[in-house]
This record gives structure tokens, sequence and C-alpha cells, in this order.
């Protein structure tokens, strides 16, 4: 007799439990590139990543048997983009989006050859990126997504993240320049 | 060998990783929020497919078959093309049910569609297709998909196949039993 089974949800316990492990073995990759993205910002980083861990396990009845590196992807893009709607609504108070300021402000900086201080300068550069390129770049560059997969995670144009990429690219290069005349000790 | 931008990418992957100031994520804090949210969440349901939005269009319509002048007094499209354009005139409301299921022609040739409406509609009924799924989809007000669809009819591109109601003009029970299994499959 069928209809004696209980036809109430099954017990999410399991379900539950597979996500807790998910989020032990990613939360705290995706939340250091959520701040990267946030700029440092850690309330929006914190409030993102848990949004978008939230909205992981309401889609986890239908996403658990995708990989571990898919899903920590999709988690990444939620919450990568909620950071942009952040960033999008402080924009009248974000500086200009103007690459040659930036470049020339590098430029001033030629005297830098230390290691230490050129990886604090890169993470600089990237801070003082738009919330959008900023976004593009740590997940393309720290986070290893391809240019297609970061588009459909951020909802973006392919080749407007190319474009991001390539700009954000021109800018790193200066500091690539100095890294490596400052001697890399690998 | 390294290409430049790899080499971009691994400065930019090793800054991250050396971020001197570091911050680190209490994953186990993390952790307990989500189980506190984790019923509500679970409650919450899934909402992802089309034959999810397929399901919700066919009970909308049938919950809001009395309801229609609220829906004609919908804000229209932010569009700055006003509705009495797509009708091409004065609005002549064909007596279509809401509840209709709008099927296209067989063998309708689209390029021979001039009408760019009707053409949008004959794409998005692929299958039989509710008015209201039209109206959202095309983001346009009900009265006016309603008088669209009515033009369509006349110039035979489209035919309507109205709900099977049972003697009573109620659902039948085989419906309302449809309606219901496809929910549960949310």
């Amino acid at each position: 007799m069928t209809q004696m089974e209980s036809p109430g949800p099954p017990s999410s316990a399991p379900l539950v439990e597979s996500y807790e492990a998910f989020y032990r073995a990613t939360a705290d990759r995706t939340f250091r590139a959520v701040l990267r993205i946030a700029a440092g910002d850690r309330d929006v980083a914190q409030d993102a990543t848990q949004e978008a861990y939230c909205q992981m396990l309401r889609l986890w009845s239908l996403r658990r048997n995708r990989s571990i590196e898919d899903n920590r992807k999709y988690v990444l893009g939620i919450a990568s983009k909620k950071v942009i709607d952040v960033f999008r609504g402080r924009r009248k108070l974000t500086e200009l989006d103007d690459e040659m300021e930036v470049c020339a402000e590098d430029a001033q900086l030629a005297a830098v050859l230390d290691r230490a201080t050129v990886i604090k300068t890169v993470l600089e550069v990237i801070v003082r990126q738009p919330a959008q390129r900023r976004a593009v770049a740590v997940l393309f560059f720290i986070e290893d997504l391809t240019d297609e997969e970061v588009a459909s995670a951020l909802t973006m144009n392919r080749s407007t993240v190319r474009t991001h990429i390539q700009r954000a690219r021109s800018v790193l290069k200066l500091q690539l320049d100095q890294y490596e005349q400052g001697g890399e000790g690998v | 060998m390294t290409e430049p931008h790899d080499a971009i990418r691994e400065l930019v992957q090793r800054a991250h990783d050396e971020d001197p100031d570091r911050i680190e994520f209490d994953t186990e804090a993390g952790l307990s929020e989500i189980r506190s949210r984790a019923p509500d969440l679970l409650q919450q349901p899934v909402v992802d497919t089309n034959e999810v939005r397929w399901a919700g269009f066919q009970l909308s319509a049938l919950q809001l078959s009395r309801d229609i002048v609220t829906l004609e007094a919908r804000p229209e499209s932010e569009t700055l093309v006003r509705p009495y354009t797509r009708t091409a005139g004065p609005v002549r409301p064909h007596d279509i049910p809401v509840e209709a299921l709008v099927t296209i022609a067989e063998h309708v040739d689209l390029s021979t569609v001039r009408v760019p409406e009707f053409r949008r509609i004959c794409e998005i009924c692929t299958r039989p297709t509710a008015m209201m799924e039209i109206a959202a989809t095309l983001g346009m007000p009900y009265g006016i998909v309603r008088v669209i669809i009515g033009d369509m009819i006349d110039s035979r591109l489209a035919a309507v196949t109205p709900l099977r109601l049972g003697k009573d003009g109620r659902p039948t029970l085989e419906l309302m039993t449809n309606v219901l299994d496809h929910l549960r499959d949310l």
C-alpha cells in the first residue's frame, strides 16, 4: 500500500550534511576571493558570501551531485554579483574609471624593488579598479575561471569580460616588470 | 616559456596568497549561522526551470481569471512606445478566455510574418502557451497581448484552445491534480 507511506518531505539530514561538507571545504577560499572583490570591505564580503551560500543551500537538492569545483564557482559568481551590486550603489563615491591615471600613478613607483612591496602594490592596483573589473580580475586571475565562466557567472558579455581582463593586464604588467626586476628568488 | 599573461596570473595569485593583511574567515561561525537559517531556506521552493514557470502561469491564469480589470490596469512597461501602437489602432479585445492556451498554426513560415509582435509571439509559442505567459515574456500588458492575439487569430496565424473545464464551468479534478502534481515537483 503505497498510500500508507508518508508523502511528507524526505528527511533533510543527509542533504544538510553533504552541504556542510561543501561549505567547510570551500567557504574560506570563497570568502577570501569575495573579500578581494569587495576591496577589503569585510562586512560586505561576509554578507555576500553568506547570502550566496544560503542560495546554494536552497538549490542544494538540485546541485549536490555536481562537482565541488562547479558548485564553488557557482557560489563565487552569486557572491561576486552581490558585491558588484553593493558597489554600484556606491558608484558616485568611487574613483573615475580612468586607466591612464592609474598607469601614471604606477609609473611613479619605479623605485620599488622589494618583493613584499610589489605584492602590496599589486593588491592596491586591484583595489583601485572599478568593482566590475575587480570581480573579473579576481575570478579570472585568482580563481582560474575561464572568460566564458566569468561571463556567465557575472551575467556579462564575453567580450566585455575580455576587455576587462585586457585592461587589468595592462595595468598589472607594470607591476610584473618591477617584480621581475626586483629579482624573483624562487 | 611563460607567456606574459601567465606570469601576470602567477603574480596576482601570489599577491593574493601572500597578502600581509589577510583576514581569516570564521568557517564555524558562518556554518552555525547557515544552520540556524537552514530550516527556512530548505522550506523555500526551488524555482529554476522552464517547467516550473509553465505550471506557475497555468495556476495564475486560473486564479486571476476573475481579476482581469486589475491586470489590465497594471502600469505599462517602461518603453516609450504606447501600447495602442502595438495593436495598430483601437483596442478591440477578442472574446478569448484568460486561461485559453495559444497555439501557432502549423507550417507558419516565420520569414513571411512581417509584424514584429506577431513574430515574437510565434517564437514564444513553441508549445500551447498561456496568454499570461506571453504577456510576461513580452513585458506587455495582458490587455494588449489579448488584442494582438485576437488579430493573429483573424489572420489565421494562431488559434486558441480553451482550457478543458468541467460541466459546472470549474476546473476538472484532472486539471487540478495535474497542477498540484507540478507544484509538488517544484
